[in-house]
């Protein structure tokens, strides 16, 4: 185990442990004891994905540019909060004239009970970092990004009793236009693509379901709909 | 909804237009037909009276019509209107109610350069429509060229309103068209993107110091202009473009018949043909050498949309004979007395420096060979004078006051003499003088000298009377030095005094006769109309023909008063009879003509021409057999 493991389990057990009350991929409990079992194992390596991509991101922000001046900026996608409450937030910094980098993380721990006593969820911890190009000037007009995601999800109950979960790694390509509205405030409307790779597992219902299918699959899925606001610093 | 209306009411309008312009179309058609048919034409009369010719204020005439006048035989005459019956007997005439005379031809005098026409224009009834305009252009021609004189212009009130519409509808394009480029650039967004992206800028926004926008950088390096094309409402800057590049298009579109400004006597609207129209035309001209007659004719159409209909038929033309007082100029010459000396002086200076106490000339030193080219110039010129003989060149030189005069008086006729050995054998002969010390010379210079303060005490020095002293003294002064190397190289100079004589020439003074130009001038101009010049140049002389040029700008008196004292001749008794009349001394004026008919038969008919004397024959019924 070097140096970096040991940061991240560390930042795993007392800063992301934490923050999940629940675990939002199973009907089992983790528990502390738990972290040396399968479980932890599997969280422990897709979140140590999910920094890399987060460090790479930061790193590139911070020394990418450090001649001319930056700036920083911080937004979240009202459309979210309309999708189950997911909250969501977007910190990003501008490297040359041209182009900007950003980090994304949407987070959404949130079951409902329905009426007829059953359950809906669209629960998922997602983690992006990407690059955005501006053709006339950073945040400001039109832009087009990529972006490389990580998603855990649980969702069902929604249309349908059934649920799936799983984790899913791909490519986001995305496009829309930025409105300067104040010194500080942008509004921006965008909307984008993904597709990868993602491990999944099916069950009949949102809560004691049964398995009814596992594996892995490609996909393509709408991504990024967002009106954003962005704050500029 | 209310959009739709606008561009349906749009639609609308050319079409009710379309529409109501193809039903006039119909009827104009028709009535031109009319005027086709009627052989309807606009008819050019010589005006009724006689007012024009003379203006009132500037002859009295006495009310009588009977004139005593006293005739060289000492006889009294009587004049008066009259007649003869058919049994030969002559009877005093009643005057009557005047009698309207159609002609076609008129005399009419030139006055101080100018000639007055008038005549009338009638417009019939039918060549009169609010659907059309009639244009009438008067033709003048004056020797071979035919000016075109204002036209008249009578509008139709239909005709005038579609023009009115044209250029309204041509000021709405206009309009249309975005001046401001403030108003083509999306402003706040960009005012908003400067207050983020140039920090500078953002900062002096409440300083009253000047940045110059075009060369501040925002983040990345941005420029000012990259952001401002950025913000440009490009859609809305292409058509304001493109409106632009349509305007002279447009303006052919909409303003089919534009305005006519320049070059009309008369536009007048009317909005119906039920009456006729008659216009007093009165046109000046200028005068030319040899103008003997105007002919006068109309020409016109009938216009529509600016597209021509109907020419109007060419029927009358009016002829005015011209007649001026130039003609009975007295052509003679004049010569006047000159004074030719016999001798004759020149004198010219040089710079020539003389390296100090030397007095060997130099070409190579400081500006010599251009002074001595100079001097040389001016002698092969002296030399070259077929009408003169070089006599004596008087060579001066000066020295600047250091040193003792003695030895300056010395130096400089050694540096005359220097110099007229330099220049060598020519036809002068040599004389050299010494100007030892030019103190006279320094005195002047001092005095218009303008960076000298102490003037006062330099001039001071003058009072010693010996020079050496006034020398020593003077090299004392404060400002010594600044005269000593500004203004002593100025007194080193050399004067060159030529003399000569005309050549064959044995007195002193000759009188010789040479024709006078200033009176050929004069002349000239008198010939050439040119009234007030020929009265300024030929005034000294007091001639005929002064007293013909002062009568040409009106100085009356003046001219009469000349020819009083001038001997009789038949031009003489003519000019002062109109003279007479003029000032209204008609009694005079009457004894001068018939005394200038006498000497002169051909006067009579001169008589006829000037309206001056026209107006007395008719008045008191002269008749010349």
């Amino acid at each position: 185990m070097n140096f970096t493991d040991l940061v991240f389990s560390f930042c795993f057990k007392h800063i992301i442990l934490p923050l999940h009350p629940k675990p939002m991929w199973g009907r089992q409990r983790v528990s502390g004891r738990l972290k040396q079992g399968r479980r932890f194992r599997m969280l422990y390596s897709d979140m140590r994905t999910f920094y890399t991509i987060a460090l790479a991101a930061v790193l590139l922000t911070m020394f990418g540019n450090t001649a001319s001046a930056q700036r920083w900026s911080i937004s979240t996608n009202m459309l979210d909060y309309a999708d189950f409450l997911t909250l969501n937030v977007e910190g990003g910094v501008s490297v040359h004239r041209h182009w900007s980098v950003s980090v994304k993380g949407r987070y959404n721990p949130f079951y409902f009970r329905t009426d007829s006593g059953g359950q809906l969820q669209n629960k998922t911890l997602t983690v992006a970092a990407g690059a955005r190009y501006w053709p006339f000037f950073v945040y400001s007009g039109f832009y087009y990004g990529t972006r490389l995601q990580w998603s855990r999800y649980n969702s069902g109950g929604i249309f349908s009793p059934v649920t799936e979960e799983g984790d899913a790694m791909g490519l986001g390509l995305m496009f829309g236009y930025s409105l300067i509205v104040t010194k500080h405030i942008n509004i921006e409307f965008g909307l984008g693509l993904w597709g990868g790779a993602a491990v999944y597992r099916k069950y009949s219902s949102p809560v004691c379901g049964k398995r009814t299918g596992s594996g892995v699959k490609a996909f393509i899925a709408p991504n990024d709909i967002h009106i954003n606001l962005m704050f500029n610093f | 909804m209310r959009r739709i209306l606008t561009r349906l009411t749009a639609a609308a309008v050319p079409a009710a237009a379309l529409l109501a312009s193809v039903s006039c179309a119909v009827s104009v058609r028709r009535d031109i037909q009319a005027l086709v048919e009627d052989s309807t034409s606009v008819s050019i009369l010589l005006p009724h009276g006689d007012g024009l010719d003379i203006p009132e204020t500037d002859t009295a005439f006495s009310s009588s019509d009977t004139l005593t006048v006293t005739d060289p035989d000492g006889r009294r005459v009587f004049f008066m209107k009259g007649g003869m019956d058919s049994s030969g007997t002559i009877l005093a005439a009643e005057p009557l109610q005047e009698i309207v005379i159609t002609a076609r031809a008129k005399h009419i005098a030139e006055r101080s350069g100018r000639i007055q026409t008038a005549f009338d224009i009638n417009i019939p009834a039918g060549m009169i429509n609010p659907e059309w305009q009639l244009r009438l252009v008067p033709l003048a021609v004056i020797l071979n060229d035919t000016v075109r004189l204002d036209a008249l212009h009578v509008t139709g009130s239909g005709y005038r309103e579609s023009q009115i519409r044209g250029y309204r509808l041509y000021r709405r394009f206009v309009s249309s068209i975005i001046s401001d480029s403030a108003d083509l650039i999306y402003q706040e967004l960009l005012e908003t993107f400067i207050a983020r992206n140039f920090p500078v800028l953002a900062a002096m926004k409440n300083d009253s110091s000047v940045v110059d926008t075009e060369v501040v950088e925002g983040l990345y390096g941005i420029s000012m202009q990259e952001a401002r094309e950025h913000f440009i409402k490009k859609l809305a800057s292409w058509r304001n473009n493109r409106k632009k590049s349509r305007l002279q298009d447009k303006y052919r579109q909409f303003v089919k018949d534009p305005y006519i400004i320049r070059g009309l006597r008369l536009d007048t609207v009317v909005s119906d043909g039920s009456g006729g129209l008659e216009y007093a035309y009165i046109q000046e001209f200028q005068t030319k050498p040899g103008l003997r007659k105007i002919e006068v004719v109309l020409r016109g159409g009938i216009y529509r949309q600016g597209i021509r209909l109907f020419d109007v038929p060419v029927r009358d033309t009016l002829t005015f004979y011209v007649s001026s007082l130039s003609t009975l100029i007295d052509d003679c010459e004049k010569y006047v007395r000159k004074v030719i000396d016999r001798k004759m002086e020149f004198n010219t200076s040089a710079y020539i420096s003389f390296p100090a106490g030397g007095c060997t000339v130099d070409g190579s030193y400081f500006d010599n060979s251009s002074e001595l080219a100079h001097i040389k110039a001016v002698m092969e010129e002296m030399t070259e004078q077929k009408d003169f003989i070089a006599d004596s060149l008087i060579i001066t030189a000066s020295c600047s006051p250091e040193g003792s005069y003695g030895n300056n008086r010395k130096l400089a006729l050694k540096r005359a003499s220097a110099i007229s050995g330099y220049l060598g054998r020519t036809g002068f002969r040599y004389v050299e003088r010494s100007n030892a010390e030019d103190w006279d010379g320094l005195r002047s210079l001092i005095l218009s000298d303008t960076v000298l303060t102490d003037k006062d005490g330099i001039l001071d020095v003058w009072k010693t009377a010996s020079l050496d002293q006034r020398e020593a003294r003077l090299s004392t002064h404060p400002e010594y030095r600044y005269i000593k190397e500004r203004l002593y190289p100025m007194l080193r100079k050399v004067n060159f005094d030529f003399y000569l004589h005309r050549r064959g020439m044995v007195k002193d003074t000759i009188q010789t006769t040479e024709p006078d130009t200033v009176y050929a001038a004069g002349l000239k101009a008198l010939k050439e109309h040119n009234y007030t010049t020929a009265a300024r140049l030929l005034s000294s002389y007091r001639d005929i023909n002064c007293a013909l040029a002062f009568l040409a700008v009106e100085y009356n008196s003046s001219a009469a008063e000349i020819l009083e004292a001038l001997p009789k001749s038949g031009k003489r008794d003519y000019l002062l009879a109109i003279a007479r009349s003029r000032c209204g001394d008609e009694r005079r004026a009457v004894e001068h003509f018939l005394s200038a008919v006498r000497q002169d038969k051909s006067l009579a008919f001169r008589g006829n021409l000037d309206p001056e004397i026209n107006r007395l024959m008719e008045k008191y019924d002269i008749t010349i057999q």
